[in-house]
């Protein structure tokens, strides 16, 4: 991520399921101007991308598949299996999605035609893009999560793609880490998700702070590592943004948070876009071990008033130095 | 010299600080939580400071603090070493009777001096 880039823009992944190379093109112009990154799928393949892809914004689709309407019925099942995914029809027959049958309409957020395809862009702000993250906080975030890493992690490098905002609810990995954010301007939490085996390497290769000498590595020793990254990442960023408190009213709004082991499903009780950084943590030596990779998302599911947002970190003078002990 | 008590939930933690002070000639006891601290200072009076993490499940490290003193009436030095830096929690460990805080993530360096001294 440059974070010298001011202009820093969101992004999302899309799956676009086309056939003919010309409109696929079209597409992809289309959403290369709106901050979109296309993944091309064919009707025969959707699916299996669909269950391998946990990080997507949304599906483009075309109702006549096969010459048949088939992508109205496709739209029903990828809805059946990815109820969160908005999906833009692209139709040569329907002008609305009105008229589709009344038990046909849910899946669809839109229906376009490839010349009015810029009309897709006011269905783009109110499903994917209609929550407002400042570049500020998302720059910040992203520079405090890399310094943690850096601190839990030794002989590495980060790599960060650039921040993007996600509809999905689909866990990735076989562990994820969950802490409150609670402030005046935001509710809601932090995620870091990731695989087992790929910290249980860097614990064992002794690039963690964990003692890993005379015993196996099991799955404890990664929850501590990603127990401990979460926790510094929440304490950095309360120290540093949540300069005021929830009234105590706001704090008695809960809503269940309902994980789906088996379908591998997190809900928060809300679709709102969220904000997603991705992380690969890279073993610097000669061992060439698999990359860690951690999803962290930020789920403002409670609370969000991003024009409260304190722009500025609290001035230098107000932050202890980490590290050096103050005594009273 | 003392004994050392590092008090933190995160295995992490304990690793690092109890590996760092051993490394350094130091006898280092450990415990998960405010409620194990607060019974290890109370088996062990050989426990000549405390290094304890604020936010902790069963009991957090400044209740865990007020208890040493209200309770135990023990004096033992109790440094914290947490991700809190508010003012507000920094002053309500100075109330708790806490000698000295640091804010993670730790530097065994800048602190095995004053640690040292503590312990003599």
């Amino acid at each position: 991520m440059n974070t010298e880039d001011e202009s820093l823009a969101f992004t999302s992944k899309i799956l676009v399921c086309e056939e003919n190379i010309d409109i696929l093109e079209t597409i992809k112009v289309f959403c290369n101007a709106h901050n979109l990154t296309t993944l091309k799928v064919w009707p025969e393949n959707i699916l299996e991308v669909l269950q391998s892809s946990i990080d997507l914004g949304g599906i483009f689709l075309y109702d006549d598949i096969n010459g048949e309407k088939e992508g109205i019925q496709l739209g029903l099942e990828l809805h059946r299996i990815r109820p969160e995914l908005p999906i833009f029809l692209r139709s040569n027959s329907l002008k609305s999605v009105d008229e589709l049958p009344e038990d046909m309409q849910k899946p669809f957020a839109g229906v376009y035609q490839l010349d009015t395809i810029d009309s897709l862009k006011d269905l783009l702000d109110i499903y994917i893009f209609s929550i407002f993250y400042p570049n500020i906080m998302v720059r910040q975030f992203h520079d405090i999560s890399v310094e943690v890493l850096h601190s839990q992690f030794s002989n590495i490098k980060v790599i960060s793609a650039i921040p993007y905002v996600v509809k999905d609810q689909i866990i990735y990995g076989e562990l994820f880490s969950l802490i409150p954010l609670e402030s005046n301007w935001c509710r809601g939490y932090m995620m870091l998700q990731t695989e087992e085996s790929s910290v249980a390497s860097m614990i064992s290769l002794g690039n963690t702070l964990i003692s890993h000498t005379g015993y196996t590595v099991d799955f404890r020793d990664v929850n501590a590592v990603l127990g401990e990254i979460t926790n510094m990442i929440w304490g950095r960023i309360k120290a540093e943004f949540f300069t005021g408190s929830p009234d105590a009213i706001a704090l008695r709004t809960q809503v269940p948070i309902i994980v789906n082991h088996g379908s591998h499903y997190v809900s928060f009780g809300s679709t709102e876009p969220q904000l997603c950084f991705r992380h690969e943590i890279v073993d610097m030596s000669e061992k060439a071990l698999k990359p860690i990779v951690l999803y962290q998302k930020f789920i403002f599911n409670l609370s969000w008033s991003p024009e409260d947002f304190p722009e500025a970190r609290q001035a230098e003078e107000d932050l202890v130095e980490s590290g050096e002990l103050e005594l009273f | 010299m003392k004994k050392l008590l590092v008090v933190d939930d995160s295995a992490t933690v304990r690793d690092e600080v109890a590996g760092f002070f051993k490394q350094n000639g130091i006898t280092v006891l450990t415990a998960v939580d405010g409620k194990d601290g607060l019974n290890k200072i109370k088996m062990d009076t050989a426990i000549g400071l405390v290094i304890c993490d604020v936010n902790m499940p069963n009991m957090d490290g400044l209740t865990m603090s007020e208890k040493v003193r209200s309770e135990l009436k023990s004096q033992v030095p109790i440094i914290m070493l947490t991700t809190e830096s508010d003012p507000a929690m920094k002053q309500r460990g100075k109330a708790a009777g806490v000698k000295g805080w640091i804010v993670k993530p730790f530097k065994g360096a800048s602190v095995l001096p004053s640690v040292k001294k503590m312990l003599a």
